[in-house]
């Protein structure tokens, strides 16, 4: 290596007190929140999945106000009708509008869906994040009880809690939220194993970090991957679960009815009427799909690997 | 010339091989198994199918509905007509050669009142003297009315004049079992050996949740007539599975279609459909307010319109009940004709009437109904039934009903509890005699859950017990119905039809007005 | 490790004993009993309660679980009160052996489907291969498996008449059955592996691996996937349970007398010795499943230590 010019101390000017930049932050910093939600903002597939499930909320919410049908008016001599431009979604066999029963039932399956996803979540985390955590005694005593609740038959104790707490959508959704975490929770559990021994965890303990710091600082944002993956399955899971207990006889009673029970009421018509197993189908893989967007924007912005 | 002839006649007789007749296999779904294989012990539909065609009582039902003999050849009765004499036929054999004898059916009989036994079947004895004591306990076994005077004659006493009681010997718990079988070390319906009937068929081959395979009992009293060599009941629990299993020809025949299988095969020869003697009909709480007036009651059951009920909402061919005695059961004094036709309807749906008693009640346009929930169990059509019945009786009278359903075995506790005030229920009969359907609104029959009683109505049905005459049962059967009209403790909505989709190959098939099917006279052609 | 597996197991023997109390209760708690009136005619009440007798039912509840649980050391697991004559372990013998094979089948292809979509997902990330596995995801979990078996059925044997509709005696009636199971299996795998792909290839030490001059099929296999597949082998422990226990849906579908039937039914039915004996089985599945999923975590990623 040839310098070009020989170096020597009187080159140097030691620079004045207030003069050193070296420390100076030249872009505006960001919370690790607003970081995330830029890298969000910026995903166009998960602004998408956003905006479908905003608007689906908002139709199911105000979209029967903006109706002259309610979801148990019967007209028997317009039964199962195609959709028509009286009856954008056609007619069931009571002569009921589809669109706007589709649209109570969103009530009913994108509150399970989000009440569901946002409680599971975060139990989860919590739960696998403790257990996989702290490991020992802890991990074992609470990995046994997730061992004895998934072999539990979880239709007993929501039978269970429907006869205390009555045929309600509350009720189901409690129950509901007893059921699906176990999944999150392990989940969460194995990637905490696995990532708490790693350099940047072990640093950051040398830097004196509490433990709670570096479960939900830094492990959990690491593991978000699998986490969402999980938490956005979940979400279909549960829907259908309804469905089913609504079939059994626990549950939302009839009229009322959410996609699930729109679907598998469809089925005896399959052939003949398909429309009408087609747009509860349509309507659940449209959400799943916006969820799984927004479940992979999600991931993507809050993993802190790919912080900017 | 002769040559041309011999040829001919050669060339007839290599054909006629291959004119044979095809093999004789039925292949049929039944959607689910035999809940038990124990004639003493049955009480259901499904059982039945499948032990009809395994055990034969001293009765059988002919196509068209009528008792013939089965293992008796005969039978005297006496002039108090209570007191039955049975002539063991000649011949009748069990599957293993062994001859049946009046000791099996009396062993039998005594089996399913003994209450060690606990047979749910039990009620059907009790038409035998000393029969509900015996059930109860009151009274040891060997006082029921039923003795072997030898081999081949069997003593029946009765405890009223039953008309119908050779109709009731055609059910499975009258039918006959072996002693020395069920009072063997193991299990006797578990193991082939001792598994042995006295039916058209028997047992072969039985894998648990598949199938039962039958072949034809070369012992059969009539095993001359009949021509099935192998039945094979298959277990297909999915109504769309058994559709598809029919269409590719897997299965040759099955019971009871979904709505799909209706569409596709009704108005065909496929769809065989006959009538059973029961009703599907509605409760109502006549305890509690508001159905505990009489007026009430009857403007929700004329209020509405049974026909779009059965055509629209169920998309079958049911009829509408606008009576309390089904069709299949046939007219006392003019045989020939069925009870309903003769009698006439005496309900009439008339929604201005309706509306009118609602105001004599308190209720005009509805308006002070108090709330009132009607009940059903977890399966689609109850729930359609109740949603349609919902928006009629708010449309025609101005009222909210709301509905609520429940797990089967949580349900009929609730109906029994009372618990409600519009209940789904239904009730098929056991023999062709109206009294079978309006004997269960006896107050001292303790069957119903409406929780009604009216002194006129039972002492009608129980000069019927007493009496033989036709023309004067009748007569009180047609006042009765009246009173249940009047009074409307339940809300009949159809009379039930029993159903058998076979192929066009498929002949002699039939479902009695039991429900149950028939395989003795089937054969493929 | 021995030691670890020893604890293990005397965990797992404590864990089955809380899951059968608790199941027992639990069972005794719903409302209705087997012999609770299940049609019109009432059982004359003298019937009843000889039958309840002959079964014990009428004796205080601690009583009958003391006897079960004194039953159950002799490996008795009681009679069904539904089958008349016949024993739950006859019910579980004749049945899980079915339900296990077409589970059994069911998990190797959503192993050997999901695994390597998952991967391909995650390497051709945001092209066609990519896209159309996460359209197939999505749909094979937003469509009810209620739904897909009946289309399935449809489909494949009566339109197309390539397979048979009803039953276990060929090769060919394992294939609808089958697939029913593993459709949403397979997209939870390949969406689980893709997230967890997506990671572990930003990691440095997949650079390293490629800069040392190694195949991009290498770097995957050799590095990348031992790592990636620990949110599956989460997943395994209870998936292969579940698949082995059968599912209720597929198994009443295509007429499989297996005991994923006899689960759900026995709950609708009240037969508490068949409940129990299924969920003992299933129970011991998840148990045993989760201690080798966690030695496989070990195994796999020797920075986990699970036995501290």
């Amino acid at each position: 290596m040839n310098s070009d010019a020989a170096l020597t101390p009187d080159l140097f000017e030691p620079l004045a007190p207030g003069q050193r930049q070296d420390e100076a932050i030249v872009r505006r910093s960001r919370s690790y929140w607003q970081d995330a939600w830029a890298r969000f903002r910026r995903d166009p597939l998960a602004m998408v999945g956003l905006a479908v499930i905003v608007a689906v909320t908002l139709l199911a919410i105000f979209g029967p106000m903006l109706s002259s049908y309610t979801y148990d008016g019967q007209d028997i001599d317009l039964q199962n009708q195609w959709p028509t431009a009286a009856h954008w979604f056609g007619t069931d066999k009571f002569g009921r509008d589809i669109y706007i029963r589709v649209l109570f039932g969103a009530r009913i399956s994108l509150s399970i869906g989000f009440v569901t996803a946002g409680i599971n979540f975060v139990i989860g985390i919590v739960y696998g994040g403790i257990s996989g955590y702290f490991g020992g005694r802890t991990d074992m005593v609470l990995m046994r009880i997730v061992d004895i609740l998934t072999g539990v038959p979880s239709l007993l104790y929501i039978i269970l809690i429907m006869m205390f707490l009555g045929n309600t959508l509350q009720s189901i959704l409690i129950a509901l939220c007893l059921t699906y975490w176990i999944g999150t929770a392990r989940m969460v559990r194995s990637q905490v194993l696995s990532l708490k021994n790693q350099e940047f965890a072990l640093a950051a303990k040398a830097l004196g970090a509490s433990d709670a710091r570096i479960l939900f600082r830094h492990l959990i944002p690491n593991s978000m991957g699998p986490i969402i993956v999980t938490v956005t399955f979940l979400i279909p899971a549960a829907i259908f679960s309804e469905a089913f207990l609504s079939f059994l006889g626990i549950g939302i009673q009839v009229p009322m009815a959410s996609w699930g029970t729109l679907a598998s009421e469809a089925i005896p018509s399959i052939f003949s009427y398909p429309y009408q197993i087609l747009v509860p189908t349509l309507a659940i893989s449209l959400t799943m799909f916006s969820f799984n967007f927004i479940g992979d924007g999600l991931r993507d912005a809050l993993d802190p690997r790919l912080k900017q | 010339m002769k040559m041309r002839l011999a040829s001919v006649l050669l060339s007839l007789g290599l054909l006629v091989p291959l004119a044979a007749a095809p093999p004789q296999k039925l292949v049929y779904a039944l959607g689910g198994e035999a809940q038990t294989l124990d004639p003493n012990l049955n009480e259901w539909f499904r059982a039945s199918t499948v032990l009809k065609a395994l055990f034969t009582g001293l009765e059988k039902l002919d196509p068209n509905g009528r008792p013939v003999p089965g293992m008796a050849s005969g039978y005297k009765l006496d002039k108090t007509k209570t007191i039955y004499t049975f002539t063991i036929a000649e011949g009748a054999k069990w599957s293993d050669g062994k001859p049946v004898t009046a000791q099996d059916f009396e062993y039998s009989w005594k089996r399913v009142a003994n209450p060690k036994t606990a047979s749910p079947a039990s009620f059907y004895l009790y038409y035998l003297k000393n029969g509900k004591a015996v059930v109860e306990g009151k009274v040891p076994v060997d006082q029921l009315g039923v003795q072997a005077l030898d081999a081949r004659t069997l003593k029946v006493t009765l405890e009223n004049p039953t008309p119908y009681f050779p109709d009731l010997l055609c059910v499975t718990a009258y039918m006959p079992v072996r002693k020395d079988l069920v009072e063997g070390p193991e299990p006797w319906t578990k193991n082939l050996k001792t598994f042995i009937g006295n039916g058209p068929f028997r047992l072969t081959e039985y894998k648990p949740k598949q199938h039962y395979i039958l072949t034809k009992n070369p012992y059969y009293l009539d095993a001359a007539k009949v021509k099935l060599d192998t039945l094979d009941i298959e277990v297909i629990e999915a109504q769309e599975a058994q559709l598809a299993a029919y269409q590719t020809n897997e299965i040759q025949a099955f019971e009871d279609p979904s709505v799909e299988g209706l569409r596709k095969y009704q108005g065909t020869p496929e769809l065989n459909a006959f009538p059973r003697i029961g009703v599907y009909f509605y409760d109502f709480n006549t305890s509690v307010r508001p159905f505990n007036d009489a007026r009430v009651r009857r403007a929700f059951s004329i209020s509405i319109n049974r026909a779009q009920l059965v055509k629209n909402i169920l998309q079958t061919s049911e009829k509408p009940a606008l009576g309390f005695v089904p069709y299949g059961i046939n007219h006392g004094v003019q045989t020939t004709k069925a009870f309903r036709d003769v009698v006439g309807d005496p309900i009439k749906e008339d929604i201005g009437e309706g509306r009118k008693l609602m105001a004599a009640a308190g209720y005009p346009n509805g308006q002070g109904f108090p709330k009132a929930t009607i009940i059903c169990q977890a399966n689609q059509q109850a729930k359609d039934l109740c949603q349609a019945l919902q928006a009629m009786w708010k449309t025609n009278l101005g009222v909210t009903v709301d509905i609520q359903n429940f797990e089967p075995k949580v349900y009929w506790g609730q109906l029994h509890a009372g618990n409600f005030n519009i209940g789904a229920d239904g009730w098929s009969g056991d023999y062709s005699d109206p009294m079978t359907n309006l004997e269960i609104f006896q107050s001292s029959q303790n069957t119903q859950n409406n929780r009604w009683s009216n002194p006129a109505y039972d002492s009608l049905i129980e000069a019927n017990h007493k009496s033989s005459d036709q023309k004067v049962r009748m007569a009180n059967f047609v006042a009765a119905e009246k009173i249940l009209a009047t009074d409307m403790p339940v809300m009949p909505a159809y009379y039930y039809l029993a159903r058998v989709v076979c192929k066009p190959s498929v002949k002699g098939l039939f479902k009695t007005y039991l429900g149950h099917t028939c395989f003795e006279y089937a054969h493929i052609e | 490790m021995l030691g670890y597996i020893l604890k293990r197991i005397w965990a797992g023997v404590i864990t089955m004993i809380t899951l059968v109390t608790l199941t027992f209760f639990l069972t005794r708690a719903i409302p209705g009993g087997p012999f609770s009136p299940a049609a019109e005619r009432k059982v004359p009440e003298e019937v009843i309660a000889q039958i309840e007798q002959r079964y014990g039912l009428d004796q205080p509840v601690s009583v009958q679980y003391l006897r079960y649980m004194g039953n159950l050391l002799h490996g008795d697991l009681g009679v069904s009160f539904q089958e008349l004559d016949v024993s739950v372990n006859e019910i579980v013998a004749r049945g899980f052996p079915v339900s296990a094979r077409v589970g059994f089948v069911a998990t190797l292809v959503a192993l050997l489907l999901g695994i390597p979509l998952g991967i391909i997902s995650a390497l051709r990330r945001g092209k066609w291969p990519d896209r159309a596995s996460m359209i197939f995801a999505t749909v094979g979990i937003s469509i009810p498996s209620f739904v897909l078996t009946v289309l399935l059925l449809y489909l494949f044997a009566v339109v197309l008449k390539w397979l048979p509709t009803f039953g276990l005696t060929t090769w060919k009636h394992y294939l609808l059955p089958v697939t029913g199971l593993a459709v949403a299996p397979i997209a939870y795998i390949a969406r689980l592996m893709r997230s967890s792909m997506l990671e572990v290839m930003r990691q440095d030490y997949i650079r390293t691996a490629r800069a040392k001059g190694l195949s991009e099929l290498m770097v995957v296999l050799k590095h990348a996937l031992r790592n990636a597949i620990i949110p599956v082998v989460t997943y395994l422990g209870p998936l292969i349970a579940t698949l082995l226990t059968g599912s209720f849906v597929v198994e009443r579908i295509f007429s499989i007398p297996g005991i994923g039937r006899d689960y759900v039914s026995s709950i609708g039915d009240r037969d508490y010795a068949v409940i129990l004996g299924v969920t003992i089985f299933f129970g011991a599945l998840v148990v045993i499943m989760n201690i080798l999923v966690d030695i496989m975590y070990a195994v796999i990623d020797p920075r986990v230590k699970i036995d501290e």
